[in-house]
């Protein structure tokens, strides 16, 4: 198939669908009647076939095989998805959820969980990994702790007087402040400092 | 066989309704019964396929449709093949004939290897 007429066929068929888009109430009517046509003549067949009419009708309509069914098949055949999807499916949606509420329960639970779980974590990696320390050159920054020569424990909190100590005779450091200070003494501070 | 009749098989119904539509013009409910008395009722086309069918070979431009009057008169939709959907037909047909030629020869094979 050449360039020109395959694209002559995708510019038809546009059309077609743009037309039956525009005029959906005649394309529906028609294909109402061509529907109808279809199952008055099976229907007239099985009763030449010695059914009785509303017998012959009733197998004619089950032979056929759910006409809304084939209806939207055929709205899709010749429908702009893209234009009319989104009415479509949102309708689709509530109808399904309208008879299926336990369904549609268990999936928005699922949502919700998914959706708070990762917000949870996102916000602990925000906090923690992606936001900047709140100090100017955070890479400086340093902790210092004591160590009890005695007990052998690690990062233990310093005195006051300890910490007046370090400030004044550092030279590794630039400056050092308390962080997380109890204003009260306590009584281990108060042994140390009488 | 073991079934009295099978449905059409998927991806034959649009070769079969071209060539359905080759001799004459015709509708829907027509091309329904013409593949099931050709085929001697083997061939049964689920009408839940067939019009969805039509409305999408129109779309592609390979049948045309116009309303008219059936035998008895009443208005009914005729689907006419196109030239485009002629020259389909006939590659739909090759295709067709290399593919059954070829599953015919795997089923004749009678187990020995080669020839």
């Amino acid at each position: 198939m050449s360039i020109l007429s395959s694209t002559r066929s995708i510019l038809k068929g546009l059309s077609a669908r743009l037309w039956s888009l525009l005029f959906r109430e005649t394309v529906e009517q028609e294909l109402d009647e061509e529907i109808r046509f279809h199952l008055d003549m099976a229907t007239e067949k099985l009763m030449r076939g010695s059914l009785p009419p509303d017998e012959a009708r009733r197998k004619a309509l089950l032979e056929f095989g759910g006409v809304e069914r084939f209806k939207e098949r055929t709205r899709e055949a010749q429908s702009l998805p893209v234009l009319e999807d989104p009415t479509r499916n949102l309708r689709v949606g509530l109808r399904r959820v309208a008879s299926n509420p336990l369904h549609a329960l268990a999936i928005v639970g699922t949502l919700a969980l998914g959706i708070g779980a990762n917000t949870a974590i996102f916000s602990v990696v925000d906090t923690v990994l992606l936001r900047p320390f709140p100090f100017p050159e955070p890479d400086r920054l340093v902790m210092v702790w004591e160590t009890n020569r005695a007990s052998g424990t690690s990062h233990e909190p310093a005195s006051w007087p300890d910490v007046v100590d370090f400030r004044e005779r550092t030279r590794t450091l630039s400056a050092i402040g308390p962080c997380g200070a109890r204003l009260q003494p306590s009584r281990r501070e108060k042994r140390l400092s009488g | 066989m073991a079934q009295s009749n099978a449905d059409v098989l998927q991806g034959t119904l649009d070769m079969l309704i071209l060539k359905t539509l080759l001799p004459e013009p015709m509708h829907g409910w027509g091309v329904s019964q013409r593949i099931q008395a050709i085929s001697k009722d083997i061939l049964r086309v689920n009408q839940g396929s067939l019009y969805p069918a039509l409305h999408r070979l129109d779309g592609r431009g390979w049948i045309t449709s116009q309303w008219g009057k059936s035998e008895r008169n009443r208005r009914a939709k005729f689907y006419r093949l196109t030239d485009r959907g002629h020259s389909q037909l006939q590659t739909e047909e090759e295709c067709w004939r290399r593919f059954s030629g070829a599953v015919d020869l795997v089923l004749a094979a009678d187990g020995r290897a080669g020839s």
